[in-house]
């Protein structure tokens, strides 16, 4: 977690501490989705290609990308990834260099996270009780798309409402994240006991 | 600006207290501004200390408690089976034994079930042959609900519920019906329909909470672990025979 300095009066234009949040995560994503696109072709050329995050039974991206849960929508997940995080690099640039956006801009970028939060529940669900396996690359997706969403919803209602709850939920917006990831990192825990136990 | 308009009658203010009411309002601003920022950090370091020991509790509780419940409950068996997992017809006796390998999600199998099924049956009631089926799990990824190992749980329901005449007729139910493969399987509905098609009765509970999960991977790591690699694979007194030579093989076992 960064340290990233806010105000917290209501009612406020995002700052460009928050732009610059949105470039790092989004450039995290980007990365992985750039990853897994780069894997999935390499996959396509050569069927034996074993990806360099094929770790242990568990964490492998190799048995998770050619399930019909990667490619939902009839092409890789991935590539809708490349087109999503490039979009939330550019607009956090435009925030981290002070632009001011109009709030429908933000209001579009919160909808959207929103649409990619919901994706990426569904992903994680299928990768947990489904597939059974989890991909590292995959994980980063989740875990940038969250603080993502979870910031750009709460920071375009802060820039329209001048709502005590927006800004406590503002105001505790890491822990949100945090106890978010902690829900994710729990159910794979139990998930898959059985083997981490006999990596103790 | 309206300032000057509003008032009129004053004095005007002298250079020097204007400049020092200046001054302070950037001293209250200033305080105001350090003030926000001292509360920030102090905000900031209470979530950082509660977001640590929040982490530290649900990680070590919950790593605890996996831990602690042990070496997982010896996996639920289904009753009537033989020591390695089958489902045997005939005589304990006989001198020649058939065991089959098969996954319900396997087309192979199906189509093995189709061209050799009667002829099995017709060994289930020699009486000197004995039929044993031995069906594993091995396509859970063929499917999007583990419908390999759902249907092995569900015949398994149906053999712990009703036995072995009536396990029979949902082994061969599941054949006949058997889902394409990269679908949604069979639901639990449907396996529930034809589990007491078969002649089961109520095992719709059995078949939703899939008990025999657990078996159903020791059972057929222990098939991998000695040496079967694909389904159906059928062996006539343990020796692998290929489909086609089945009846031979039994003959020339008869002697």
């Amino acid at each position: 977690m960064s340290e990233q300095p806010s105000a917290v009066p209501p009612a406020v234009a995002p700052s460009r501490a928050f732009g610059l949040g949105l470039v790092v995560l989004g450039a995290i994503g980007l990365t992985a989705a750039f990853a897994l696109t780069v894997d999935k072709f390499r996959l396509l050329e050569d069927p034996t290609f074993k990806p360099s995050c094929d770790l242990n039974p568990v964490l492998s991206c190799g048995s998770v990308m050619v399930t019909d849960q990667a490619s939902v929508f009839g092409f890789a997940n991935s590539l809708l990834g490349l087109i999503a995080f490039s979009v939330v690099v550019t607009l956090g640039v435009l925030l981290a260099s002070g632009t001011r956006l109009p709030s429908w801009v933000l209001v579009g970028l919160a909808g959207g996270a929103t649409l990619g939060l919901a994706f990426v529940h569904w992903l994680a669900f299928q990768s947990l009780y489904r597939i059974g396996a989890l991909c590292p690359w995959c994980m980063v997706v989740w875990s940038v798309t969250i603080p993502i969403a979870v910031w750009t919803v709460l920071g375009a209602l802060r820039a329209r409402s001048k709502s005590r709850v927006v800004a406590g939920l503002w105001s505790v917006r890491y822990l949100l994240v945090l106890g978010w990831y902690l829900v994710v990192v729990v159910l794979a825990l139990v998930r898959f006991w059985d083997y981490w136990s006999t990596l103790l | 600006m309206p300032q000057n308009k509003k008032r009129p009658h004053l004095p005007p203010v002298p250079e020097s207290a204007k400049q020092g009411r200046a001054e302070q309002r950037a001293a209250a601003s200033r305080l105001v501004r350090d003030q926000e920022k001292r509360a920030k950090r102090r905000s900031l370091l209470i979530q950082a200390s509660i977001g640590l020991v929040a982490v530290v509790a649900v990680i070590v509780t919950t790593v605890v408690v996996l831990a602690n419940r042990g070496p997982d409950e010896p996996a639920a068996t289904p009753p009537g089976l033989t020591s390695d997992g089958a489902v045997r017809f005939g005589p304990d006796d006989t001198t020649v034994t058939i065991q089959t390998v098969e996954d319900f999600q396997c087309p192979a199998c199906q189509r093995f079930e189709t061209e050799y099924g009667d002829v099995l049956a017709g060994y289930r009631d020699s009486g000197e042959v004995a039929v044993e089926y031995r069906t594993i799990a091995f396509l859970d990824r063929a499917s999007s609900t583990d419908y390999s190992s759902r249907a092995l749980n569900a015949s398994m329901c149906v053999l712990d519920d009703a036995g072995s005449e009536v396990w029979m007729r949902m082994h061969e139910a599941l054949f006949a019906q058997q889902p394409a493969e990269g679908g949604a399987g069979l639901s639990d509905v449907e396996l529930t329909r034809i589990a007491e098609d078969a002649g089961a009765g109520d095992v719709s509970s059995c078949i939703a909470d899939r008990p025999f999960d657990d078996w159903a991977k020791d059972t057929t790591q222990a098939v991998f672990d000695e040496g079967v690699t694909s389904t159906p694979t059928v062996f006539v007194n343990g020796a692998p025979v290929e489909p086609a030579q089945l009846e031979d093989a039994v003959v020339a076992a008869l002697g």
